[in-house]
Order: C-alpha cells, then sequence, then structure tokens
C-alpha cells in the first residue's frame, strides 16, 4: 500500500518520465541489495558533489544561496527552501534536480550530467538517512560564533587595584575606576603615561568635547583662579548643566539616527516638522534623560503610554528614513522604507552589520535571513506620517500667527468654487487625474500637493466654468491664495512620526501627503499586513509568513510579545540581559570623549569586529551604565558616563610625544596620552563664530532656512539639513551624509579645505569680524591685538618664538614686502585685465586673525 | 529586484591606515602628501600598494557622459524598422509579456521615431538624424543595445548608473577612480564633475560614499574652475604669500610639541597644495589659449547653436585629461520627454551632437584618445510606446533596454554588442546590467574588479556591489 502512495507523489511531480522509472528502479534495486551498507559520504558522495555541484554551490558561489560544501550549508538548503530531506529522496529537492524531475531546473544546467548509477548513489543516500559526518572545522567555527565575547551579556569585572597590578611603571593617578583599567594596562606594557596637560588646556580641551564650543577667556581666567581642590570637577558640572551641551551630544545621536529633514533622492521634499526630532534629542541629553526610556521613546513612542506629544515626535528616529517620491509601485516604495528603518534601528543600537542579512545569511555572524526579517517585522505595520500633534498650546500659537486676509480668501475662493461646480458636467469631473479628484473630495480642496501641481487639472476645469470677469479674480485670488495656504499648511504644529495604526493605542491625526506619487497611507492594509522573508531580498519573492524577533543568537523571542511589537523589542533593547546595547553606547560616548572607540570598529560588535582594547573596561563601564554602583548615579545617565571619562587622569593626560611610548604602541591604543584630532565640520564653524563674538546660542527651533545659510551665526546644528545639499563647508570636513547610520566621522584632508576657509566670502567675513573684536577689545596696540587674538583663538598667550613670527609678519606688510609671488586670481578679476597687483587692500590685522583661524591648534582638539 | 550573484569578497580589517603609513618609513613630507593624494587610500585599496594594472589595461582616464533624463535608444542609436510600421498599434503579445507590469511601461500605442536613421563609416552603423556629427565617429565607437536595469524612476535609476546602487549610498565611480587609481596632476583634484542642464540627483551622482571625502568630485562651474580658487576681493599673491608663511611657522611651531601626527602634517601640506592649485588651476580652465578651429569644432563660435556652455564643458573636459585628471564626469541632462519629444530631443541634440563628436575628433588628433576611455548613455532608455495623444506625444521612462556607448582607452570601434527586440522595448541578445559595464570600465584599466575595494563595516567594499561581468568584446 505504502508503495502506491509513494508511487502517487511522484508523478505527481513527474508522471511521463520513463527515465524517473528506471532510476526510481534501480535505487530500489541499490537498496535492496546493499541495504545494510548505504554509501560512504567520504568516499563516494563528497567527491560526486566536488566534481558537479561545489563550482557554483560552494564557498567561491553559492547560486540559490546554495552551498553543498558544508554540512551545516547542505541541510540548510537554498532559497527554494530545504534540498536534503534524510530518508526521503523523492522528497529531496537536490535528488529532484539532479534526475531532472523538471527539466528546466535540471542540475548540474550545463556541462556533464550525472550517470544514472551516480543519480542512484544519492538517492540511496537520501533514503539511508543522508549520513555526512560532522566537520570539526565547521563546528569550531559555529560554535566560536556562538561564544563571540559581544553576543554573552556583560559580567560586572572587579576594579583592579594598584596594590594588585604591576604599577611599577605607571604614574597616571586613580581618579576614577576607569583609570585603574587603564593604569593596569600601561604597567603590563612598560608605558609611562604623559602628565597631566595644563589647567588651559583641559578646560577648553573640555569646553570643545561637552559643548562644542571654546571657553570664554573669562571662564579659562576664573578657572585659572579657582584654587579649590575640586575647581576642574566644578567646571566639569558647569558644561553638564549647559544648554550647548545637549546641542553638541545631540548631533553625536543624529549621526547615528541618519537625521536629516528632507526626503532625499530627486523629490527630497522638505519635511516640515522633522526638527521637532532634533530639538527632542538636544533636550534629551540636557535632561539627561535615561538612555533606556530614550530608546524606548524613539523606537515606540506611538505605541507608549499614557500619549504625549514628545514621544510621537521622538519616533522620528525611526521616520527619518529617505524614500522616492517618483517610485510608482507602493509595494518596493513601502518596502524600501522598512529596510532603512530596521538598519538604523539595529545599526545604532545593536552595533551589527545585520543589513548584511537581507540578501542572505550572514558570513561571519551567526544572523540567518530569517533574523533579519523577523526583525524587519518589528516595523512592518508602521508607516512615516506628518502626524498633528494635540497640545493645544501649540494650536492656539498656530491660529494666532494666521495672516488676517487668509479667512476672507478662502470665503471668495469657496464663492467661485460654487460659482464652477454648477458648471460642472459629471464628465469632466471623470477627466480629472485621481489626486486631483481626490483633493476636490476633501475638505483640502485645491491645495497645492507638489512642486508640478497635480491639482492644477481641476483649477483649469474650475476656470473654465467661470464666467469672464470671476475668471481673472479666481486666478490672481488662487495666486496669492497658493502661498498663503502652503505656508498654513506648513506651519501646522507637526511632527514627522514614524505610526501604526495596527499597534499605537492612540488615534493620531495625519496630513495630508504631499509630491507626486507620495506613501500612501493605509490603516487597513497596515493592521492585517503579514511580515515575510524576501527571498534574497527581493520583496517580489516572500517567503513564509513570520513573526517579529531579535536575532535567535542574542536570546529567545516570547512566543507572544504582546500587541505592542516595538515596545516588546524597546524593552528587550534595554533590558540588563541584551549583550550590546549599552556597550554599543559606552563604546560610542568613549569614542567620542577619546577619539578611538575601546571597540575600534563602532559599526561592527560582531565576530569580524575588532577586539576590544581594553575588554575589562568596556565590560565594566556597560555593567555601570545599566546598574551603577558608584555613589550617586543613576541607571542608563549619559552623563554619568560622561563623567566616569572626563573626570579620569585618563581624559587629562597632556599630548605629549614619547618616543619610548611610541616605539611600544605607535597609535596609543593603550592611551598613554592624549591624542590630538580634528574638530567636526559643525565645532569647526561654531568655534569660529564663538571666537567673532557673535555666535547667536538661541535654542531649538524650525531650521534656518536655505537663503539664510550664509548670513545666519546660529549653530550649525540648525542649518537645514536637506539631503544631498549640504552646505559645502560641512561636506569638504566630512558631514555625514544622513543616507545611513554613522557611527565614525572621517578625518580628510584635501587641499579645497585650505581655499574654503581662505577664500570663501563667508571665511573672509569671519576674519574680519575676528580683527574687529580683538581690535575693539585690544586697543591700538599691535602688541595687545596679537596677544588678543591668541587669546580668543586658542585661550592662551603667545609664547616669544610666536610674538616673534607676529612681529615679522607685520614689519613684512607694514614694509611691502619683496617676495616673488606667482600671481593669483582674484574676486574682483584683477589680474585678468592688468597682470601687475593691485594694492592690497586688506588690512594686514585681518590676514593675521584669519591664520590663526586656519592653525591646526584652532582646528584640533587637545 | 536583486542581481543573481553572490557577495563572497569578505575579509577581517587587515591594518591602521596610520599605522601603515608611519611604518613604510616615508620621509616628513611623504607621509603628509600621501595622505593628501589619496595615496593613502591607494594604499588600502591593496593591501599595501599601489593598485596596479594586473593586464594590458590601455585606459588611464576616463570621460563619463550623462544623458540625464534619459535618452530615447529607439530615436537616437537603435533603429526599428517595425516600430515604424506598427505606429499606432499594440506592442505584440511576444514582446509584451516580457515587458514588467509597471504602469510606465505601456504596451498600447507604439510611436514611431520621427528622426530618420542612416548609415555611417566603415562600419556602416545605423545612426538618426538628431547625431549627424557623432555618427561621423561611429568607426571609433562601440554600441551597447542592451543596456538594462530595474528602476523606472530617475533617481535611482542615475544612482545605479553613476554609483554602482539604487540607494545613492555609495561612493560615484569618479570617487573610486580617485581613490584607485590616484591623481597624476597634484595642483588638481582627481575628479572634477561638470554639469549642464536640470540634473535630477544632485551631489550624491559625484559624492565619495564611504570613502574618504577627499575623493568627492569638485564641481566646476562655467568658467571659474575650481570653486573658491580666486583670492578675496582686495587681497593680493603677496599678502597671501605672507599669510602662508606665518600660518606654516605657527603650524610648524605647533607640531613640534606634539611629534609626529600624519594628520597635522597633512594640513600644513595641504596650504602649500592650494597655494600652487591657484596659482596653476585657473590656467587649465582659461581657454584663452585654445586656437579658434578648436573653438569652432566644440561649437564655441555661434551663440545661436545652444552649443557654446555644453561644448565649453566638452573643452575642459579634454584640458583636464590633458593636464592629468583623472576622471571627468560631463552630465548632460534635460532628456526626460514625456511630451513632445520631437522637440525636446532635437533641442538636445542640438547641444550634445556637435560638442561630443568634437571631443572624440580632438581627443583622437591629439593622441589621446587611445588613453582615454569615453562612455555615454542615459540612466535609462525610453519605451517605444507614446506618452501622451496628440500631435506631440512623448515617451516614459524605460529601464528594460537602453543604448551606452564607449570609445577610446582600448576599446575596438565600429561594433555593437547585444540587441533589443524588434520593437526596442526589451533586451534579446547580452543582457548588460550597469554593474557589468562598471566591471568592464575597470577592465579598461587593467584593473580586477576584486582588486580595488575599501574596507567599510568589516566588509570588502568594490565597484561593481556584487561584482559585474567583463565584457571583454567591447576591446580590441
Amino acid at each position: 500500500m505504502s508503495r502506491f502512495v509513494t508511487n502517487a507523489c511522484m508523478r505527481a511531480v513527474r508522471p511521463s518520465s520513463p527515465v524517473w522509472a528506471l532510476a526510481f528502479g534501480l535505487g530500489l534495486a541499490a537498496a535492496t541489495i546493499v541495504a545494510a551498507e548505504p554509501p560512504d559520504f567520504e568516499k563516494a558522495i563528497r567527491p560526486l558533489f566536488a566534481e558537479h555541484c561545489v563550482s557554483c554551490h560552494g564557498q567561491d558561489k553559492q547560486k540559490s544561496n546554495l552551498r553543498l560544501d558544508r554540512k551545516i550549508d547542505a541541510f540548510r538548503g537554498g532559497d527554494e527552501g530545504v534540498v536534503l530531506v534524510p530518508g526521503k529522496s523523492t522528497e529531496s529537492r537536490l535528488f529532484q534536480f539532479v534526475f531532472g524531475a523538471d527539466p528546466k531546473k535540471l542540475m548540474p544546467p550545463k556541462g556533464k550530467r550525472l550517470s544514472e548509477q551516480q543519480v542512484a548513489v544519492i538517492k540511496e543516500w537520501i533514503d539511508a538517512g543522508a549520513p555526512w559526518p560532522d566537520d570539526a572545522k565547521e563546528i569550531a567555527a559555529e560554535a566560536a560564533k556562538k561564544t563571540h565575547w559581544a553576543f554573552r551579556a556583560p559580567v560586572r569585572p572587579d576594579v583592579p587595584y594598584a596594590s594588585e597590578f604591576p604599577f611599577s611603571n605607571s604614574q597616571l593617578s586613580i581618579r576614577t575606576p576607569v583609570d585603574s583599567f587603564i593604569a593596569a594596562r600601561h604597567g603590563a606594557n612598560k608605558l609611562t603615561p604623559a602628565p597631566e596637560a595644563s589647567r588651559r588646556a583641559l578646560v577648553r580641551r573640555l569646553s570643545l568635547d561637552l559643548l562644542g564650543l571654546p571657553p570664554s577667556p573669562d571662564e579659562v581666567e576664573s578657572f585659572l583662579n579657582d584654587t579649590s581642590p575640586r575647581a576642574y570637577e566644578a567646571v566639569v558640572e558647569r558644561l553638564l548643566a549647559s544648554p550647548h551641551y545637549g546641542e553638541r551630544w545631540g548631533r553625536h545621536w543624529l549621526d547615528l539616527a541618519r537625521w536629516a529633514e528632507s526626503e532625499g533622492f530627486e523629490g527630497n521634499t522638505h519635511r516640515s516638522g522633522a526638527w521637532r526630532y532634533r530639538d527632542y534629542v538636544v533636550k534629551s541629553f540636557n535632561d539627561d534623560k535615561p538612555h533606556d526610556a530614550f530608546l524606548r521613546q524613539q523606537l515606540a513612542g506611538d505605541e507608549l503610554e499614557p500619549y504625549s506629544d514628545e514621544n510621537i515626535i521622538a519616533t522620528g528616529f525611526l521616520s527619518a528614513a529617505r524614500f522616492s517620491h517618483n517610485e510608482e509601485d507602493k509595494v518596493k516604495q513601502r518596502q524600501d522604507v522598512l529596510i532603512d528603518v530596521a538598519n538604523a534601528a539595529a545599526g545604532a543600537t545593536l552595533g551589527l552589520t545585520m543589513s548584511c542579512a537581507q540578501c542572505h545569511d550572514h558570513k561571519f555572524d551567526p544572523i540567518s535571513a530569517e533574523d533579519y526579517y523577523r526583525f524587519k517585522g518589528f516595523f512592518d505595520r508602521g508607516q512615516m506620517v506628518a502626524a498633528k500633534l494635540k497640545d493645544e498650546a501649540l494650536w492656539q500659537e498656530f491660529r494666532a500667527s494666521r495672516p488676517p486676509e487668509l479667512d476672507a480668501m478662502r470665503t471668495l475662493r469657496d464663492a467661485l468654487h460654487a460659482k464652477a461646480e454648477k458648471h460642472f458636467s459629471t464628465n469632466q469631473v471623470a477627466k480629472l487625474t485621481p489626486e486631483a479628484r481626490r483633493v476636490r473630495n476633501s475638505h483640502q480642496q485645491l491645495l497645492p500637493l507638489g512642486q508640478r501641481g497635480k491639482p492644477s487639472a481641476l483649477r483649469k476645469e474650475v476656470e473654465t466654468a467661470l464666467e469672464e470677469g470671476d475668471r481673472k479674480l479666481y486666478a490672481e485670488l488662487m495666486k496669492r491664495l497658493d502661498d498663503l495656504e502652503f505656508a498654513q499648511h506648513e506651519e501646522q504644529p507637526q511632527a514627522w512620526a514614524f505610526y501604526s495604526p495596527a499597534s499605537s493605542p492612540h488615534p493620531l491625526e495625519t496630513l495630508v501627503e504631499r509630491g507626486d506619487y507620495p506613501l500612501p497611507f493605509d490603516p487597513d492594509n497596515l493592521r492585517t499586513h503579514q511580515p515575510a522573508v524576501f527571498l534574497r531580498g527581493d520583496f517580489k519573492r516572500p517567503g513564509s509568513a513570520l513573526t517579529p524577533g531579535w536575532p535567535r543568537i542574542l536570546g529567545a523571542t516570547p512566543a507572544d510579545i504582546g500587541p505592542r511589537p516595538r515596545l516588546a523589542l524597546a524593552n528587550w533593547l534595554t533590558s540588563t540581559n541584551n549583550p550590546l546595547t549599552a556597550r554599543v553606547w559606552v563604546n560610542f560616548v568613549w569614542q567620542h570623549h577619546l577619539g578611538r572607540g575601546l571597540v575600534a570598529t563602532p559599526a561592527n560588535f560582531g565576530v569580524q569586529g575588532e577586539k576590544p582594547s581594553h575588554p575589562e573596561l568596556l565590560e565594566w563601564l556597560a555593567c555601570e551604565f545599566m546598574a551603577p554602583r558608584e555613589p550617586g548615579a543613576s541607571a542608563w545617565s549619559t552623563k554619568h558616563l560622561h563623567r566616569l571619562i572626563v573626570l579620569s587622569a585618563t581624559y587629562r593626560q597632556a599630548s605629549a610625544p614619547n618616543p619610548a611610548n611610541a616605539k611600544r604602541d605607535p597609535d596609543n591604543v593603550l592611551l598613554w596620552r592624549w591624542t590630538p584630532r580634528r574638530l567636526e565640520a559643525e565645532a569647526i564653524r561654531d568655534t569660529t563664530l564663538a571666537v567673532g563674538g557673535d555666535l547667536d546660542r538661541r535654542i531649538g527651533g524650525a531650521s534656518v532656512s536655505t537663503n539664510e545659510l550664509r548670513t545666519t551665526t546660529r549653530r550649525s546644528l540648525y542649518y537645514r539639513q536637506t539631503r544631498g545639499e549640504f552646505p559645502s563647508a560641512l561636506a569638504l570636513f566630512d558631514g555625514p551624509s544622513a543616507n545611513e547610520v554613522c557611527h565614525r566621522r572621517h578625518t580628510s584632508t584635501v587641499a579645497l579645505q585650505p581655499l574654503q576657509l581662505l577664500n570663501d566670502p563667508q571665511s573672509v567675513a569671519r576674519a574680519e569680524i575676528f580683527a574687529e573684536r580683538a581690535e575693539r577689545e585690544a586697543g591700538s596696540d599691535r602688541g595687545r591685538q596679537v596677544e588678543r587674538a591668541f587669546v580668543l583663538a586658542f585661550n592662551r598667550m603667545p609664547d616669544t618664538n610666536e610674538r616673534a613670527m607676529a612681529e615679522r609678519f607685520f614689519t613684512g606688510t607694514a614694509r611691502g614686502s619683496t617676495l616673488v609671488a606667482p600671481a593669483l586670481p582674484s574676486a574682483d578679476g584683477a589680474n585678468k585685465s592688468n597682470p601687475t597687483e593691485r594694492p592690497h587692500a586688506r588690512r594686514p590685522l585681518v590676514e593675521f586673525c584669519q591664520a590663526l583661524l586656519n592653525a591646526n591648534e584652532f582646528i584640533y582638539l587637545e | 529586484m536583486k542581481t543573481s550573484q553572490h557577495c563572497h569578497r569578505f575579509a577581517p580589517p587587515v591594518f591602521n591606515r596610520r599605522d601603515l603609513l608611519r611604518r613604510a618609513s616615508m620621509g616628513f613630507g611623504a607621509v603628509a602628501l600621501a595622505h593628501l593624494l589619496g595615496e593613502e587610500g591607494r594604499l588600502i585599496a591593496a593591501e599595501g600598494q599601489a593598485v596596479k594594472p594586473r593586464f594590458a589595461g590601455k585606459a588611464r582616464n576616463m570621460i563619463l557622459i550623462h544623458h540625464g533624463g534619459g535618452l530615447s535608444h529607439v530615436d537616437s542609436f537603435d533603429p526599428k524598422p517595425l516600430l515604424q510600421k506598427l505606429g499606432g498599434g499594440d506592442v505584440p503579445d511576444s514582446i509584451a509579456k516580457a515587458v514588467p507590469a509597471t504602469a510606465r511601461l505601456r504596451v498600447k500605442n507604439l510611436y514611431p521615431s520621427p528622426f530618420e536613421f542612416t548609415q555611417h563609416g566603415d562600419c556602416g552603423m545605423s545612426v538618426s538624424s538628431l547625431f549627424p556629427q557623432l555618427a561621423q565617429c561611429v568607426d571609433d565607437m562601440c554600441f551597447i543595445r542592451s543596456m538594462r536595469h530595474e528602476s523606472v524612476v530617475h533617481t535611482p535609476a542615475d544612482y545605479l548608473t553613476l554609483t554602482g546602487s539604487l540607494l545613492g549610498n555609495r561612493p560615484s565611480l569618479g570617487a573610486w577612480w580617485w581613490y584607485g587609481l590616484g591623481s597624476e596632476n597634484r595642483n588638481l583634484p582627481g575628479f572634477v564633475n561638470l554639469v549642464h542642464g536640470e540634473h535630477f540627483s544632485g551631489p550624491t551622482a559625484w559624492h565619495a560614499g564611504f570613502l574618504p571625502a577627499q575623493f568627492q568630485g569638485v564641481t566646476v562651474k562655467g568658467g571659474d574652475g575650481i570653486p573658491n580658487i580666486r583670492l578675496p576681493e582686495g587681497s593680493t599673491a603677496t599678502a597671501r604669500r605672507a599669510q602662508l608663511d606665518l600660518l606654516g611657522e605657527l603650524n610648524r611651531h605647533h607640531l613640534e610639541r606634539h611629534g609626529a601626527h600624519s594628520e597635522l602634517e597633512a594640513r600644513i601640506e595641504s596650504y602649500e597644495l592650494a597655494f600652487r592649485m591657484q596659482s596653476e588651476a585657473p590656467r587649465v580652465f582659461d581657454l584663452a589659449g585654445e586656437s579658434d578651429a578648436t573653438k569652432k569644432l566644440y561649437g564655441l563660435d555661434a551663440e545661436d547653436k545652444g552649443t557654446g556652455e555644453f561644448g565649453r564643458n566638452c573643452l575642459l573636459a579634454r584640458r583636464l585629461v590633458e593636464n592629468g585628471v583623472r576622471f571627468v564626469q560631463l552630465i548632460q541632462a534635460g532628456w526626460d520627454a514625456h511630451g513632445n519629444l520631437l522637440d525636446n530631443h532635437t533641442k538636445q541634440a542640438r547641444i550634445a551632437d556637435q560638442p561630443i563628436a568634437a571631443l572624440l575628433t580632438d581627443l583622437k588628433t591629439r593622441g589621446l584618445l587611445e588613453s582615454t576611455l569615453v562612455v555615454c548613455g542615459g540612466e535609462f532608455g525610453r519605451t517605444p510606446t507614446a506618452e501622451g495623444g496628440g500631435k506631440t506625444p512623448g515617451r516614459d521612462h524605460s529601464p528594460t533596454a537602453y543604448t551606452a556607448w564607449l570609445a577610446g582607452g582600448g576599446v575596438r570601434g565600429g561594433q555593437v554588442i547585444g540587441a533589443t527586440d524588434d520593437v526596442g522595448y526589451t533586451v534579446v541578445d547580452s543582457p548588460v546590467h550597469p554593474n557589468d559595464l562598471h566591471a568592464t570600465l575597470l577592465h579598461a584599466f587593467g584593473i580586477d574588479q576584486n582588486e580595488l575595494y575599501y574596507q567599510h563595516h568589516g566588509r570588502k567594499e568594490i565597484v561593481t556591489v556584487l561584482e559585474g561581468r567583463v565584457m571583454k568584446e567591447v576591446f580590441a
């Protein structure tokens, strides 16, 4: 009986193949004859795979994502599922392929076919249970992946005590526990730590590091005059309490959030409420919001209860994704966004290259494609929306600011529409584009929706229907009303948010989508949407449905994660058992203080990432961060981390060179001195503004619009963040692209940077403002001007050498230099028409001050 | 929606670049200079050595011309007699079934080309009346009529064409070239970008992606040349020299306090480099020394022809290549003919035809064509069917088949690779993906696509993302 059943199954596969019957017969025969002794894998099967299969399904190539050179991969199968079912050759696709059940899928596809005998051996081997001896190397590799340090929850180590370590060679003071860990390695590696930096250097370092702004001369003096033993601590506390601290460290977080205010791609439409997320981040840092709460709001703000506008604004982290307006394939448009969201969420919190598993199982980390799509599943039912905020005060303010003429104009427009409506024929309405019709049917009548104004079709209809006098009036009216209405629409209190009508307990009102082919917001679809694996990353090839979950290697996802999937994710990420969240954040903070992370690959904590330079310190910091034992500290406090680091003797070291140390540790991995590093693009510009004395210190609010970019003196953080159109000064100094998570910026040095800092009209203007200030504050004496310029730019007086350099410069320019310099092109075209130089019209003090603003000491944090 | 190849180029991060430079035991200046010129990048590119051609690639420099908006292939380089016959009719079923179901890719109302094709050159290549002058160069050109990819949208398609992926998060080709091959002229950037017309995808098409920002293309506008190359108003070269001398003194004094530091040293050197660039670069951008005959060749003589600005860009491209710039990108945008294809393409071709033909001719006359690879195409082609009705139909975007061409740099001219169906809608022979084309461009420089890479997040990133197929048949 059972034989008939088997036959029936096979017939369903390929009923009419005579070869099939033959092979089946052979297989049966073979099985009958040598039933007790299945083919030996190493002797009969591996060589066969090696010869015929592995060139396409092996280490170099994995067509259909299938490998037949390793047991684990062979049994895992490929894109189309399992290929080996032990004991059941007829259900094993591998057998069907080599047999040619479907001639189109015959394997191998070209070259030498398998002989009938070889096919039979494969069948026999599978039927015998496909015995494949474990590969020792492979097992070891798999085990190593699973026992990778970063995949285990951190365990708090003891702080090394001086008496227990060979500290004889290290004179590093122990100011915070951080120093114990650092000094232990100094001792073991015979490194002599640098002495403490000067107090001037320290206060400048702290201020630039914590605020992104230099200290004022008064702040420096008051620190120098403070003789209390806790003067340094007092400066740290003052800086951590400054509202500018949040601007500086919020900017670091925005790098991780790949945040910008435009859609990206060709439409690149501005996102009106997006700036509120930037302000939320700044405020969160200023408030020292616990990092776990910070992450929960950003990942699941719309799911949190009770409702708050802030929670909705926080989801701007997820909704900073890009998308193409011009994409008509709505499934693709949506999936592109979700991939972006999942990659950012994983990248910023877990520090893993999860995106590798989008098309295939991760090569080095134990993360499968299924893991990837389970992770993406947390976000699948959500959507980027412009959400109306609920704070009544905001709306009152908005209504109060409404232009008085608006109502009258709207009334007139409605009256004209009513007139025209009478003349509309059904036929005319039917001819409207779907978008125009939708707009017509909504209360948002005739709102200008995209740059190309799709509703113009409707407007033309109205114009045709009106009589001539009204037609002119209407055209004139609409021209003015368009601008007003657009501004009104943009200025409504709104957030650019991520929202799921399926999992959020809060109904949200969303604003009409803009653009030619906007991302459709369809709550019904979102509620029923089923996440699935995409085979080879292709959304057109969805595999079986799945439920949301985190990577298996990091722990089991409960069978039921409840009705709020992203909250479940955030809670897991911020549990003290999570192996990565705290380590990744602690490492990020360390990197921004000391220039190099304890893990030098901040974006990759996986098997291929660099090993931590100080593993115990990383563990200790992560544990202390989550569950502090230091007095007065609270859990998940980023400011506590700052204190542990900036109060340390490690942080206070001078940048003095030491040839003996440099031989042992040329890259200063073990932190035997301070390594000077270039300020970020924003800090370079902000510091220049501060030195000029006209920095606009207002915090927050809508971004500085594009036409003010050249005149504004607000911090660079407030530049409107339009993707692909960042101001050249920021782009030239390695500002982030905001296209993907940025854990660490490059430092590139290129000749266009001096051209920018010396010749750009804005740079020239900054030098003039700085020179005016120095002159105003120092009076007419040249020597005092030089001193003042040094104090303003470098927070110190010039030394003897520098005074001499300045003197040579000023005497030279006064005498009229005898230097022969090649003609250079000038903005006023001077040497174009006339090769002889015009008299130099710029004041030497401006040239001098500009040189200081270009000096390495100015651009580098030391 | 993905290519079918697989990535297998992972490798652990090998070393730290600063460390490597220090151990390379070069002198002070050399370290700084290496840092500046991107030689550092090249060291990374091949683990300690500059990328060296592995086989006989003839190309040394590249000029990429991008017809932004999408030049219609059936109206330019891919004649389709059946399309002319079936005007107004539907796309035959046998072809329509191969056209992906997307709103833009209409299968009704075929629109015959309003342009006439004639044969040219020894090879007898058919080129339409849009490109009468370029048609004289066909014996030097290799046409690929079987380009295709998967995006019907300008920007992703631009990104794919110019950076290798739809997402716009990778380095542009020019940035890769500069990073991988360095620059031959210390006083000029290795990658110069010139834009003519309204270009859809913005700076992403010339940015550095995950490569250091120093490799981003430098956009040059009109005759101004490099941005900020001019001294501020009221300043003089002598004053600048004095200022730089002061700055140099301050910086060297500062360096003494910190010991060896390649970044600080590189910054010092960068000011000298900028000064030399200021004195020498404008010479390259000044066309005054070009003969009247050359100017006329590029169409700079007659304002009314509309060739002035783009002609100038093409002439600059030759001068830049002549002066050792590795990669010049000429964007010539405006081909997005949704309506009135006849007018649009006539106008755009008037802008493009003469200058591009002049560039090929001029390079050849000067013996530069052998070492200069010229590649030209748009982000996609256009549908053989009409978009919009009436007397002035247009064509919609179509990535399912389009034409690109190559010349110079060892390319065998006078040949066609690949073919489209009888109405030019889909590829029927030798499909070529942009990644395949990029692999081929590298090959022209003698570079194996897997040997030029950059470590990013632990992955060996290459120009062609997941590898492309090198079309060796392109070369002589």
